[in-house]
């Protein structure tokens, strides 16, 4: 039998919305330490790596680990039949076939239950190393997201440098070329609000525009990201989820620029 | 000509050893009023095949029979108290000599020519005397013009006076077919231990008449064949060979069967199948070329 109740459906609304045009269908694993989905992109160039944590739930139980193979079409079918603000639970009892939803809003004067079909799903799970890396740059969600979404109408791969000075993100296409650069905050009210970078190395790759834009759909679930690199190893786009968990998105570096 | 399947009253007729031995003749009774009648056996092509086949030919009576074979072997009939076994069964059929002249009017279908010019065969000379004596037991207009040119005849072959010759021919076989209540669905058996329950006799009109089509078609060459068919308004299909149709009834089977095996499988859930690639999944498929795979980065873990 597995439960989890959790108080704010919002929560994993958003995080299906961060990852369902990556992904089309995904197993999450369930144990008692929470829920975990590792899955690839069709394209295999990305990973998407969810963790929620068990004490993040309202309630949590889960007897036997349990894998559910579910479509995330459907799935944000059904979460769009709640409000952000109702409590959900999700169910399942040990084989199941189908995973129930069930939501209620907070005066539990309404609740509605859903049942979904799982699927039969055979993927394999790959081992990511733990990689000490060059450079890490914190900076503001939106702020990254904006970038990306300025710099993919120049071009479709974008060059991420990061040196001493501050991180530069550049593109060049068809009309011309854009280049935007981040310092270090010098004096920062809020953590999440500056840019932070820790370096040992200089670094500089580049990566598929369109993937970023991908994964900066999950700026919603945290005010911010952070990003790992190192040379010719994957870019790591991290985003917190607040007593939760986390969602981590690996995107391969480009091997060439003019292909 | 007699159609196939309506067997004419059977009179037995010990032939010669010449041929074979032991053959069971069944002729029409037209053939065979007169005893002192002189029936002939002649080789003459075959109109759809042009391949050499046995006609029976009696001059007397102006009747021209085809012979069609059929091998029966390990059977025997009582004749009195003798026993006679049988080899072989040959069902002799009134024809219309008409038939067999089609491909040598349509040969020389360009112009008008005498008659003595049409049935001409290039490879065997030795038929051409008996063709212009066929051609007087028949009425050579249904299937040509005539234009006499002093005292010359001509004819021509006429495309469309053969398709109205033919199509009261399909009719007439088409009404046999319906009044015999023959079975004439693809899948049709013959089983002299049971017989079609009238109400599973469901057959149209267009498949009695398509039927009928199929047993006149055997006389004639492919090419009239297309222009019946389109005459007679029948929809053209692409298998008139009933072999080829139950071959694919056998494929679908196969298929069915494999289903079942399939469904009989311990799923938990189907897995749902969407093939279709969206515009956005094309442009992210772009996006990641240039990219290298990322489980070359990450080992599969156990």
């Amino acid at each position: 039998m597995f439960e989890a109740r959790l108080l704010k459906s919002g929560q994993l609304k958003k995080i299906l919305e961060a990852i369902k045009e990556l992904l089309k269908e995904a197993t999450f694993d369930c144990s008692d330490s929470g829920i975990q989905l590792q899955a690839m992109d069709d394209a295999h160039v990305s990973l998407v790596s969810m963790y929620l944590k068990s004490t993040g739930f309202d309630k949590f139980r889960c007897d036997r680990n349990l894998s559910m193979g579910i479509n995330l079409e459907s799935m944000v079918k059904i979460m769009k039949c709640c409000s952000n603000d109702d409590i959900m639970t999700i169910k399942a009892q040990d084989n199941a076939d189908t995973l129930t939803i069930m939501f209620e809003t907070s005066n539990q004067e309404k609740m509605s239950d859903y049942e979904m079909k799982l699927m039969n799903l055979d993927q394999e799970h790959l081992g990511i190393p733990e990689t000490n890396y060059s450079c890490v740059i914190k900076m503001p969600s939106t702020e990254f997201a904006r970038i990306c979404r300025d710099l993919s109408q120049f071009g479709e791969s974008v060059i991420i440098a990061c040196t001493k000075d501050g991180v530069k993100f550049s593109t060049s296409g068809d009309i011309g070329s854009a280049n935007v650069k981040l310092s270090q905050s010098a004096s920062i009210d809020k953590e999440e609000e500056g840019v932070s970078i820790e370096m040992q190395q200089a670094v500089c790759l580049t990566f598929a525009c369109r993937y970023l834009n991908l994964f900066c759909k999950a700026a919603p679930l945290s005010p911010q990201v952070i990003l790992s690199m190192s040379g010719d190893v994957p870019l790591v786009v991290e985003y917190q989820i607040e007593e939760l968990g986390f969602i981590r998105y690996y995107l391969a570096p480009k091997i060439e620029e003019d292909d | 000509m007699a159609p196939r399947g309506r067997k004419p009253k059977a009179k037995n007729e010990q032939d010669s050893t010449e041929y074979e031995k032991n053959r069971f003749i069944i002729l029409p009774n037209a053939l065979t009023k007169d005893k002192s009648t002189d029936l002939q056996l002649i080789k003459l092509r075959h109109p759809q095949t042009s391949e050499l086949a046995i006609f029976v030919y009696s001059e007397k009576d102006k009747n021209l029979a085809q012979m069609r074979s059929l091998p029966f072997s390990h059977r025997s009939f009582f004749k009195g108290n003798k026993l006679i076994p049988i080899d072989r069964i040959d069902f002799v059929t009134l024809v219309d000599p008409l038939f067999l002249f089609l491909p040598y009017f349509i040969k020389c279908s360009s112009m008008f020519s005498p008659l003595d010019q049409i049935l001409v065969d290039e490879h065997l000379p030795e038929l051409n005397n008996l063709l212009m004596k066929l051609s007087e037991l028949t009425n050579l207009n249904q299937v040509a013009t005539r234009k006499e040119i002093g005292d010359l005849i001509l004819w021509k072959y006429n495309e469309n006076s053969t398709l109205e010759w033919l199509t009261p021919k399909i009719d007439k076989v088409a009404k046999v077919l319906v009044t015999q209540q023959i079975n004439v669905n693809q899948n049709a058996a013959i089983s002299s231990s049971f017989k079609l329950c009238e109400t599973s006799i469901h057959s149209t009109d267009e498949q009695y008449k398509r039927y009928a089509y199929d047993i006149i078609s055997e006389y004639l060459h492919s090419d009239i064949q297309k222009s019946l068919l389109k005459h007679l308004g029948l929809p053209e299909i692409v298998e008139s060979n009933k072999r080829k149709a139950d071959e694919n009834r056998d494929v679908n089977k196969k298929v069915k069967h494999n289903k079942d095996e399939y469904d009989e499988m311990p799923h938990k859930v189907e897995k749902i199948v969407t093939p279709k690639l969206t515009a956005k999944d094309k442009a992210l498929k772009k996006a990641a070329t240039g990219t290298k795979s990322i489980s070359s980065f990450f080992k599969k873990s156990s």
